[in-house]
Formats: structure tokens, sequence, C-alpha cells
């Protein structure tokens, strides 16, 4: 008995099965039955987890990886002028309200060196949006500023270059706002959700139209239709005298007629085309495409408009083509669900005056959901790791982000081993995760 | 002059690649008439009962129910929510508890408000004797409770034909009861029903007529007296004499 909807009624089997009621619907780990072998992995796990996280290249990799630190926005980098001086003026405007500025200076290889300073300033509302004077003084008061642009100035005894930035370590929303907006890990994870979004609806939609009548219309006209294709072949020939324009042109009518003749099949032949095409590529190719191919055409065919108005480079093409890819599998994902529930289901549907969608959107879905949940999160997962291969048009995601790491320190077996134990600790989570959501929906 | 008939077939024919299911037939049921279809298996009995909700399409002549002619298929639903069917394997939603399924098309198809339905669902839950059932999944109700539970669910719809398709025969012989009483009710009641069934017991207590259809042929169309006491055909009194015995 696994329904957790509600409890079934006491009166429904004569008995309650004992522990049905109190039956743990959100358990995801069975730590009473754990088998031993779990009990080594999850040690040896706790184990490398410890070893990473006070291994300080790990902790750098990780770093770099995920877009640390989240909690503060870059204003302005400048060099520090030879007697020590320095002058930074925010590239950003920033909007009224409190906030912690911070200044720090770096050294060639970008290490921190000597006390940062910390700026506490508020902005008024009826600030204007260029630089005023210099503040200079560092300050734990909040200074009334009538400036969008804070500008801060002073000398430093060493350091190549002075930073300054928005340290918002007090606004929850402004950090997670910047995690969302963040290169690596959430790059991955934004890609993935979007991507998945997106094939969900194209493998809704393109398995609706599979499982559409897919007979060719042979009842009204056929004969009729042929017969006229028949004598505009004849027509045409009369017409051009070539023989072999004849051909042409009969193989032109009988595709025309053909199509036509296939018209209430279209749904089912335009979806399966695009399910045999797009499964048939490589993933690689398909970003490689969409990245390099599609983009620059579809540039060059609008004159400009698309990239100009809309900006189809990176990102974007990255997620048109994970989804075209992967609509393409849930459409099969798709297909076979509503397939696998029982013809009279539909029947009883439509007897009781449902119209198909209505049948479709209230009985079958719903059934069938719970029947492709398995293989959906299973598509997820695989997705989540196909999203490595848009690191080839050179986004940033987590991959490309270890890979920059590495090609800086040298250090392969770190920068890997982090990127490796990153994907992994995301892919289980999703497993887990898909495993209790079947459990939530499943039916007896 | 007597009322317009509320189904009309007019020569209907339907085949299944070379198998002829329906041949021929032409019947008419009355408002508030039962007509009992019998026939051996295969003999284009289902086929016939699906082709009035169209849910076959009919190759050749013409089915009219009250008054609309199913050939046409623009408002189909419209007529599919006037006719109740009840299948052989019950076909209950099972995402739905008894109560959701009885809901769902009154919401759906005839725009009721959910208390509304929910009101009308325990009214017909209650007729079917399983009123303290309307939580349950079909998969936690017997055989028997899912089949009431689907009549239920075709009452609902304040339908004015019901149609029966072989409603007992996936049914243990103990279940058969609970569900021929309530079709009895529902005949006493002065519903219109085409009912295909063998249940000689109902036949002879409800059956306004009996249609015998043996390969999709009408082969007699007549009084449960008539054909048990005095069959026209040598066919249907071989046929008879099978399922009496």
């Amino acid at each position: 008995m696994t329904n957790h909807r509600s409890k079934p009624p006491a009166d429904s089997t004569g008995k309650e099965i004992p522990g049905s009621s109190f039956d743990r619907p959100g358990l995801i780990i069975p730590w009473k039955d754990l088998p031993w072998w779990a009990v080594i992995i999850l040690i040896v796990g706790v184990y490398i987890g410890y070893i990473m996280l006070t291994n300080v290249k790990y902790i750098e990799a990780l770093t770099f990886v995920l877009d640390l630190p989240w909690h503060k926005e870059t204003l302005q980098v400048d060099d520090i002028s030879e007697n020590g001086d320095w002058l930074l003026t925010s590239k950003t405007s920033l909007g009224p309200g409190k906030y912690t500025l911070y200044v720090e200076y770096l050294d060639e290889n970008d290490n921190v060196v000597g006390q940062s300073e910390k700026f506490n300033i508020q902005i008024t509302s009826d600030a204007i949006d260029y630089a005023l004077e210099p503040l200079t003084i560092p300050s734990e008061e909040y200074i009334t500023l009538d400036s969008t642009r804070p500008t801060i100035s002073g000398s430093s005894p060493e350091g190549e270059r002075a930073i300054l930035y928005d340290d918002f370590s007090r606004k929850p929303r402004l950090i997670l706002l910047n995690i969302w907006r963040s290169d690596g890990l959430f790059l991955t994870l934004r890609v993935t959700m979007i991507s998945f979004s997106s094939a969900l609806i194209l493998g809704l939609l393109f398995g609706l139209m599979r499982v559409a009548d897919r007979s060719p219309d042979l009842r009204k006209n056929i004969f009729i239709r042929l017969l006229i294709g028949l004598v505009m072949i004849i027509l045409a020939g009369i017409f051009t005298s070539l023989p072999e324009d004849i051909w042409k042109i009969a193989l032109f009518v009988i595709s025309v007629e053909g199509l036509m003749v296939l018209f209430p099949a279209i749904p089912y032949t335009l979806s399966t085309l695009y399910v045999e095409v797009m499964r048939g590529l490589p993933m690689l190719v398909i970003i490689l495409y969409m990245g390099f191919a599609i983009t620059p055409a579809l540039r060059n065919a609008s004159g400009g408009w698309i990239t100009g108005e809309i900006d189809l480079r990176g990102m974007p093409s990255a997620i048109i083509g994970l989804s075209i890819g992967y609509g393409a599998y849930l459409t099969e994902v798709f297909r076979g669900g509503i397939e696998s529930i029982p013809k009279g289901q539909m029947e009883a549907a439509r007897s009781l005056g449902m119209s198909y969608f209505q049948a479709m959107g209230y009985v079958i879905l719903p059934q069938a959901i719970r029947v492709i949940l398995p293989p959906l999160g299973n598509d997820f997962i695989a997705m989540l790791k196909d999203s490595s291969l848009i690191s080839v048009i050179a986004l940033p995601e987590m991959l490309q982000r270890g890979r920059l790491w590495i090609s800086r320190t040298f250090r392969a077996f770190e920068g890997y081993n982090s990127v490796a134990i990153l994907y992994l600790l995301m892919t289980l989570g999703l497993s887990l995760l898909v495993r209790f959501i079947e459990r939530r929906t499943s039916i007896d | 002059m007597t009322e317009e008939p509320i189904i009309q077939i007019k020569n209907a024919y339907k085949n299944f690649g070379h198998i002829e299911a329906v041949y021929d037939v032409s019947l008419d049921v009355q408002i508030g008439e039962v007509l009992v279809i019998i026939g051996p298996s295969g003999g284009g009995k289902s086929t016939l009962l699906r082709c009035i909700n169209r849910l076959e399409v009919i190759d050749k002549g013409e089915i009219i129910v009250d008054g609309v002619s199913v050939n046409n298929p623009k408002n189909i639903n419209k007529i599919r929510a006037e006719i109740g069917i009840v299948f052989q394997l019950f076909n209950l939603f099972p995402h739905l508890t008894a109560l959701e399924n009885i809901t769902l098309a009154q919401q759906v198809v005839r725009n009721r408000k959910k208390k509304e339905a929910e009101e009308i669902a325990h009214y017909q839950l209650q007729k079917v004797g399983i009123g303290e059932k309307w939580n349950s999944y079909p998969s936690h109700l017997s055989g028997g409770q899912q089949q009431r539970v689907a009549i239920a669910r075709s009452l609902a719809m304040d339908p004015k034909i019901m149609l029966f398709d072989e409603p007992t025969s996936a049914l243990d012989p103990e279940m058969i009861k609970g569900v021929l009483d309530v079709m009895l009710a529902l005949a006493e009641e002065g519903m219109t029903m085409v009912v295909v069934s063998h249940e000689m017991g109902f036949v002879k207590a409800a059956a306004d007529r009996i249609a015998f259809l043996d390969f999709g042929r009408l082969v007699e169309l007549t009084t449960p007296d008539q054909l048990f006491n005095n069959p026209k055909t040598e066919r249907t009194r071989e046929f008879l004499s099978q399922i009496l015995e």
C-alpha cells in the first residue's frame, strides 16, 4: 500500500494493514535497512569530503567553479599610481539605500595585500548620476552621499591594483540574485532547468502529435484528386513538350498529391521526422551547430536583426540546442506514457462527453505522467551531464570554469576532481529526489 | 400517433476488414424502453452498442439519437453527454477517487460547480448502494463496487439513454446481483436502456424487447415471451437452448 495522497478509509478493506497509515512517504534514505556497502560508501564519501574541504587547493578550485564569493560585486578595478595614490569611481550606478563598500589592494598575482578599507555610505533618493568629490576617510558611520556613483580615493603603501567592491552580506535577496546570476555550477543548473522545461513542453507537444491520428485520408475524393493530378501532368506535358520536364512536374504533382492525401497524418509525420532526425544527431553536434552555424546564419539572414534585437549568442543558443535535442527523447517518453494507458480510459472519457483534449488533459496525461516519471528523471540527469557539452561554445559553466582554473594553476587533478564531485553530488541528489517524487505520486 | 423513437438505427453496416460486425441492422428504441441484445460472441452486439454513441463509426446507413444524426460528427460530445455507457471492464479512472470519478465529467462537460457536482455524486453513490465508499480509489474497490461506481458516473450526467456493454461478464458470480439490482431499479424508473447481456434473470424481469444478433445480422426482434416460448428461427432456438441449460 503506497497510497499517501489520502488515508484509505478504515472500512475500505475492513482491516488496516499494519504500519500503512504510518508509512513514511518522505523517507528518502531508508536508514533502517541500509546495506553494509552503503554504509562503507557513505563513510568513504564523508572522508573524501573532509579531505577536499580542508585542502587549500581544492577549496580554491571549488571556489572558482562555484564562482564564489556571492556576497560582493566589483564596482571598479584600477592600477595604483607610482606614488601609491588611487582613485576609484563606481562603474555601475547604485540606487538609493545603504551600502558597505570595501577597497582591497592586490599584488601582481591577484593576492590580497595590506589592510582593506571599509566605507559605509547612504545614497539619497534624489542623488544624481555622476561622480562628486571623492571620499577619503574610511568610516563606520553611514555617510550621506548625493551621487549614485561613489568615488573614493586614498593611498596605499603596497600592491599593484586597487579594487572597489560592494559588500551585501546582510542583504539575502541580493545574494540570492548573485547566486542565480553566477557562472560555474549555477550556470549549469540554470541552463539545465531552462532547457529541460522547454524540452518538456516540446516533448509534450510532439508526443501528443505522435499519438495523433496517423491514418492517411483515403476516404474523401482521393480518386478525383489523383485524376486532377493526372490531367495536370498531361497538360504540363503538352505545354512544355520536354520529356525530362514531364517527369519533374509529374514528380512534383504526385508529391503534392501525396502530401494532400496524408493531410490528417501531417502532425504525426512532422513529429516522427523531428524525433528521427534529432535523436540521430549527437548532442555535441547539435550544440556546435546551434552555436556556430544556425546563429550566424540567422544573423546574416535577418540583416543583423537577430543578435541585434534578439541576442541568440551564448546561452540562448545552448539552451535552444539542448531543448531541441532532448525534446526528441522526451517526445518518445511522452508517447510511450500515453500509449501505455489502456484504450478504455479514452473511450470512457469520450463517452461521458469530454472532447479529445479534455480527455487527454484530465484522464490520460495525469495517468501517463506517473508512468513516465522514472524516464523523465533519467533524462533530467542525463541532460544535467550533457550540459557540460555547452563548454564547447565557450560558456563559463562548471566544466569550462574548471578548465580555466586548471589552465591557470596547472593542477588538473584537483580541478577535474572538483568538477566530477560536484556533478556527482548533483546527480545523486537528483536521483534521490526522483525516487521521492515517484513514491509520492504512485497509485496502487 | 406514437412518439418518435429515441434511437433509430437504419440499415447500419460496419466491417472490420473482412468481418461483417454489423450487417444491415435496423431497429428503433422507444423512450423508456429496455432493449436487450443477445447473441453469440463475435455476433456484433457490442459493436452495435458502441455505434450508438459513435465509439465505432458505421460504414453505411444512419443512426439517429434523440433526433440528431450520429453520422454527423459536429456536436458529437453533446450527443455523448446524453448517452451513458457502462463498459464490461468498468474503465474507471484509477487516479481519481470514486467521488472524483463521478464529478469530473459533470464539472468539465456539464459546467457544474464543484459543490453541486459532489452533491449529485453522493446522491448517485447512495442510489447504487455504495455511498460510504466515496473516498476510495478504484483499486480499493471490488469489481462489483467498481461497476456500480461506473453506473453512478454515467447517471450523474443525467443521460436520456443508458447503454450497458456486458456489465456483469467480468464479475465474480456473487458480485453480479448487486449490479443487476441497480439496473433493475433503473429500468423500473423508466430509463431508456440498451443492454448487451446474457443474464436471463435480468432479461425476464426487465426486458421489453429482445434483439438476437448473429454474424452481425438482426435475426429476431421480439418480446421476451415470444422469444423464449416461440422462437421463429432454428438458430435462435439453438442459441437459447444453449444458454438456458
